[in-house]
């Protein structure tokens, strides 16, 4: 009696939560999700949203089944954390795409910005973007087209060059597009000197960003040198058990 | 059980040449598109200094097998996969040296591309000086390049010849900035051209210090696959005194797999140096990328 009230309980409350999924979304829902979908995927909100929760609302049912089926409460717990490993799983694949591409990011942002210091040498800022858009890294080239059109209309707007690429929240690329801004509105004589500095620091991520990509696929082939070692732990391993059975088999 | 093991290696094998050897030419039986990918790396091919390390292969694969006392159809099958490997190892070695050739070439030709430019200004002049400190594949692109701006006068059209080949970010700013420069002179922008010289020495400085480190990790992979293989031999001598190690054959198909691996081991160090030393990731100024 009591297992079928409780069965019956959870079942209106699965249905409860089911068509007030709306609500139970805005309760659940993560803060940056809406930033997040936007800089990785065009997959709106609310659908992915729904998608995650009736993923791991259908795991909840399966608690009826283990209460029906007298399972043990551990059951019961696994499959709360089923449910919880499912919701979040979209989540965290949205955020370490987000972070991969600030990682890429980071990894041609100085590229194209020497690009751009080249064609600074003999001309405009906008005439440079304009130029740099044609061969810019893919990453670059939408969020560059609006910039520079933003630009032609208020080129002495700072917050115009604050905007640009703000979403991957990347302090160094703010700082380089500061540079760029103090280099288009300084006098002649100044802006060379913001020119070779932004030119210096450019340089030195250039460096560290092609370092930091060299040391990671350098560290990630040196693992190929523990197979040997893995290899001869079997042979090891074998050989012990071939030994032991060897004696016991003499008795 | 070891013509499992076997099929398995083979598997490990096709996955790790596939992407330089074309298995579907081999398996129709037509052998000419592989013999050209080693002509066209200038493989000079010395029947005696082949046969003399192929021979000392296989003595140090005999002498490895009687150690671990292997029978003889596993002692085959292995040398089988070491002659298959050996071929590959080498056309690896020969790409190693191709890449390095070709960067060299690139990298000392924008050198002195960009010193002559400094002195004369014009792209032209430049390009015919170039010619001689540079040889092979882009010798003729700049013979390419000359011929072109011979005939249109056009620097950028002429400089492209050289960047489609080579896509590379420092490339198409040397592009991007002689052309302007050759517009509108050289004297509002002369820091440009140190800014480019700076960069062509940081990307020969990095790319070496890369290359030196994966050989660094080819010769600790090799070392550690000797180390293993004596601490196998070590194994070995203990468990002879309690059994006659030449009718295990369980011992066998173990010692078969852990050889194989060590082979495979070798080959994947040799395998991260056949890569191009001009990175993929740098190559940003192709259209599709």
């Amino acid at each position: 009696m009591e297992k079928s009230i409780l069965m019956g309980v959870i079942v209106v409350f699965w249905c409860l939560l089911l068509i007030n999924r709306d609500v139970l979304s805005v309760l659940v829902k993560e803060k940056d999700v809406d930033q997040l979908l936007k800089m990785t995927t065009n997959i709106p909100s609310k659908k992915f949203q729904d998608k995650r929760l009736l993923q791991s609302l259908s795991v909840v049912l399966l608690i009826v089944l283990s209460i029906y089926l007298q399972w043990q409460l551990l059951y019961v717990l696994v499959w709360v954390v089923v449910a919880i490993i499912l919701y979040k799983l979209p989540y965290i694949q949205l955020k370490s795409n987000f972070k991969r591409k600030v990682k890429q990011l980071k990894y041609e942002f100085p590229i194209w910005l020497r690009q751009l210091q080249i064609l600074l040498q003999n001309n405009t800022v906008v005439v440079s973007l304009q130029h740099s858009q044609k061969f810019a890294p893919e990453i670059i080239r939408n969020h560059l087209a609006e910039f520079t059109n933003k630009l032609k209309s208020d080129p002495q707007n700072l917050r115009t060059y604050i905007e640009f690429l703000e979403e991957y929240e990347c302090v160094e690329v703010e700082r380089a597009m500061k540079l760029l801004y103090r280099y288009n509105t300084v006098g002649k004589q100044d802006s060379m000197k913001q020119l070779n500095r932004m030119i210096s620091s450019t340089s030195k991520w250039l460096r560290e960003q092609r370092l930091d990509r060299q040391d990671g696929q350098s560290q990630m082939k040196q693992w190929w040198g523990m197979l040997p070692l893995f290899g001869v732990t079997i042979v090891f391993i074998t050989m012990m058990m071939q030994t032991f059975t060897t004696l016991l088999e003499r008795g | 059980m070891i013509w499992m093991i076997c099929f398995m290696g083979l598997l490990v094998f096709i996955t790790l040449i596939k992407s330089d050897i074309r298995l579907s030419q081999i398996f129709r039986g037509n052998f000419k598109v592989n013999q050209h990918a080693y002509k066209n790396l200038k493989f000079n091919f010395n029947l005696h200094y082949q046969l003399l390390m192929f021979g000392l292969l296989c003595i140090v694969l005999i002498v490895v097998s009687l150690l671990f006392y292997l029978p003889i159809r596993h002692m085959l099958l292995l040398l089988g996969f070491v002659g298959v490997s050996y071929p590959v190892i080498t056309l690896w070695q020969l790409l190693y040296r191709f890449h390095a050739n070709d960067f060299e070439q690139i990298t000392s030709f924008l050198q002195h591309f960009l010193a002559h430019f400094k002195s004369h200004n014009k792209v032209l002049l430049a390009l015919v000086e170039c010619r001689e400190y540079v040889e092979e594949e882009i010798g003729d692109l700049l013979e390419c390049a000359i011929k072109e701006l011979e005939i249109s006068g056009d620097a950028e059209k002429a400089f492209e010849i050289i960047s489609s080949k080579y896509p590379h970010f420092i490339v198409y700013n040397i592009q991007t900035w002689i052309t302007s420069a050759e517009l509108y002179g050289v004297d509002d922008c002369k820091e440009a051209i140190e800014l480019l010289e700076d960069d062509i020495d940081d990307w020969i400085e990095d790319t070496h210090l890369y290359i030196m480190s994966l050989n660094q990790m080819k010769n600790k992979i090799v070392t550690l696959s000797a180390l293993s293989l004596i601490i196998a031999l070590f194994n070995q001598m203990m468990l002879k005194t309690f059994m006659d190690l030449s009718q295990a054959d369980v011992y066998h198909n173990v010692i078969f797999i852990f050889l194989l691996i060590i082979l495979f081991t070798i080959m994947m160090g040799y395998r991260f140096l056949k890569d191009s030393w001009i990175s993929k990731g740098e190559c940003l100024w192709k259209k599709a990328s």
